[in-house]
């Protein structure tokens, strides 16, 4: 989608982090942003912002696993900015703990948020986007610890691993369309997931010995971590070049190199039944994907941050 | 897991198709098998196999998403055979076939509640039962290679299948040093009938309105090929579990031929790693953040040979 001014977009988990930051890049741009979060307070915190620079945003108050709830948000983003034409999943939450310290209430609550958040996305909005026609995209908020795995992070890594081959099949089933897929996997971001995560969790999916809420801006790394306002524009020229994956941190290449290479060297070392592949080559996509051939690499950062 | 006589496995949807197959590799070298179903007929026709061979086998009716039958399930197991050693979390469904946003809620929820969720209540139950006992032991989950590259018109299936990968890599962490191994199972085609165990098992509430009635059962489907007698039998990919777990093999495969096609994916992705000079100070601090840049349970990962076995049908003829 080259062309982004004037376009609309919506945002979730949008009043704060990630999000926000993708917002601001989005409005910088000449974009129509609403903002859906949970959080009221962190939405008008985050529209003193936007109406101090005089951007088109507006706030909607979401629970993203409420799928009526987000019919509604949806007629009303199209009431106050017409079609929407880009839709970010971002809402997303964390529930640190190594797998034998999770409950069945942690994964509740992170399936709900990170995977069925994201499917109430695309199934409200897609065939909005369909029907109008017009260029569109999607982006979904997973990490790179969707793609090479973070020890201690279970519920989190499986949610986000999830997330990255969801747009890689939709990738493929909307290629004749007019609407683009993007997944964006950033490394560390200096946001407040870990914060944010406990104040959005429901009652009933609380667990009983409920740790402390971690303060905000913990730890002093935060300074090191790349700002949302920087990853919301990668989000932003990710989507200018219809990009399957958007990443973030050059850094993390031989980590993913590490686990690719794990992958491959696990196939047993036999000789290839050729009968069985003459057959199995003519099943679809099954043996090869052509989708993954389209991505291409972005150069360094083209803009300027502030 | 070096040693397999004499240990017990629980095996979910191990009733018909790769969990079967799986079940009998197991008893073959020596375990005791516990064989878990959502479907009785199927559980009490496999049943017969290892009655007939006098393998030890218990077979508990099981729905993999109800979680206090799951416990119950767990006891139940112990009772009949003492300790659990090897977790097999095979029971999976398929469901919302074609472009994923035509796919309905119920879909999501069906092939959620079972892939996902009902494996995460296996390693819950399971896992906490095994490292008490403290004699090792080995958790299996039975992903896809559509769980690490995706397959176009099976976006719900991948979905699923990739986060069973991201669930058992992770798994294998956090039970490194315990005695306890973490596989991640990525068959290619196997002849089995999951679209048809997945109408059976799929609940009232979770069906679609306007749903097709199901299909019978039939050898070929009008009009294609007999594409099954090409793919691997359930027997043969259960050998290859068995090998895995004997090798503690972080990834299982059972198909060389898929190769070209996860290398197209790797190459994807790091492809799209933006080309740029890395921030040395961000990467230095990073660094320190444990597996979070560089995950050294990939390196533990090393290259099986060929398959030795024999099918039992081959075996069977050599006895007489």
């Amino acid at each position: 989608m080259q062309n982004v001014a004037g376009k609309v977009a919506f945002i979730t988990g949008g009043a704060s982090g990630i999000g926000l930051g993708i917002a601001k890049a989005f409005a910088k741009a000449g974009m129509k942003v609403v903002i859906a979060d949970l959080r009221q307070d962190a939405l008008d915190e985050a529209m003193t912002f936007f109406q101090e620079k005089k951007l088109p945003v507006h706030p909607v108050k979401l629970d993203v696993t409420d799928r009526q709830a987000y019919a509604q948000a949806a007629d009303e983003a199209e009431k106050v900015f017409g079609k929407v034409h880009v839709l970010v999943n971002n809402a997303g939450v964390a529930m640190p703990g190594s797998i034998e310290k999770t409950t069945f209430k942690d994964w509740d609550f992170g399936v709900n948020v990170n995977l069925m958040g994201v499917v109430n996305g695309i199934l409200t909005f897609l065939p909005r986007m369909l029907a109008h026609g017009e260029e569109s995209h999607i982006v979904t908020t997973s990490s790179m610890s969707g793609l090479s795995v973070v020890d201690g992070n279970v519920i989190y890594n499986a949610t986000k691993a999830a997330l990255i081959t969801m747009t890689e099949t939709m990738a493929a089933d909307l290629k004749n369309t007019n609407v683009g897929v993007s997944v964006f996997c950033p490394g560390p971001v200096s946001s407040n997931l870990g914060y944010t995560s406990q104040i959005v969790r429901s009652e009933h999916l609380k667990n009983e010995e409920q740790g402390q809420i971690p303060p905000r801006k913990t730890s002093s790394a935060h300074e090191a971590f790349m700002s949302p306002e920087e990853v919301g524009l990668r989000v932003l020229r990710g989507i200018k070049r219809k990009d399957l994956y958007i990443l973030t941190h050059p850094e993390f290449k031989t980590g993913l190199k590490a686990r690719f290479d794990a992958i491959l060297r696990a196939f047993p070392d036999e000789p290839i039944n050729e009968k069985r592949v003459a057959v199995i080559k003519n099943i679809g996509t099954l043996l090869y994907n052509p989708i993954y051939e389209m991505q291409t690499t972005p150069g360094e950062p083209d803009w300027e941050t502030e | 897991m070096e040693k397999l006589e004499g240990k017990t496995a629980f095996i979910t949807g191990a009733a018909s198709g790769i969990g079967l197959g799986i079940a009998k590799a197991c008893a073959r070298h020596g375990m005791k098998v516990v064989l878990t179903d959502a479907r009785r007929d199927a559980l009490e026709k496999a049943l017969t196999y290892f009655q007939k061979k006098n393998y030890p086998a218990h077979a508990i009716v099981l729905d993999v998403t109800d979680r206090e039958a799951y416990v119950r399930a767990a006891d139940e197991a112990e009772e009949v055979f003492g300790k659990i050693h090897v977790l097999v979390n095979n029971a999976g469904v398929a469901a919302g076939g074609g472009p994923v946003y035509e796919a309905t809620f119920k879909d999501w929820e069906f092939i959620i509640g079972v892939n996902c969720l009902g494996v995460v209540n296996g390693i819950n139950i399971i896992v906490p039962r095994i490292l008490q006992h403290g004699e090792g032991g080995h958790v299996v989950s039975t992903s896809s290679t559509a769980g690490i590259f995706a397959v176009t018109g099976t976006g719900l299936y991948n979905a699923t299948k990739y986060f069973v990968a991201g669930l058992m890599e992770t798994l294998a962490c956090d039970l490194e040093g315990t005695g306890v191994g973490a596989s991640v199972f990525c068959p290619g085609p196997v002849a089995s009938n999951l679209g048809i165990s997945s109408q059976a098992v799929r609940p009232e509430h979770l069906k679609n309105e306007n749903a097709p009635h199901p299909q019978p059962p039939r050898d070929v489907r009008p009009g294609t090929m007999d594409w099954s007698k090409y793919f691997m039998t359930p027997e043969e990919v259960g050998e290859r579990v068995v090998r895995g777990i004997k090798r503690n093999d972080l990834f299982i495969w059972t198909h060389p031929e898929f190769k070209a096609g996860i290398k197209a994916r790797n190459d994807a992705l790091l492809r799209a790693i933006p080309d740029e000079p890395i921030n040395e100070e961000r990467a230095k601090i990073l660094k320190n953040f444990g597996t979070l840049t560089y995950n050294p349970i990939y390196e533990k990962q090393t290259t099986p040979g060929p398959l030795v076995w024999k099918p039992e049908a081959e075996e069977d003829a050599l006895k007489k």
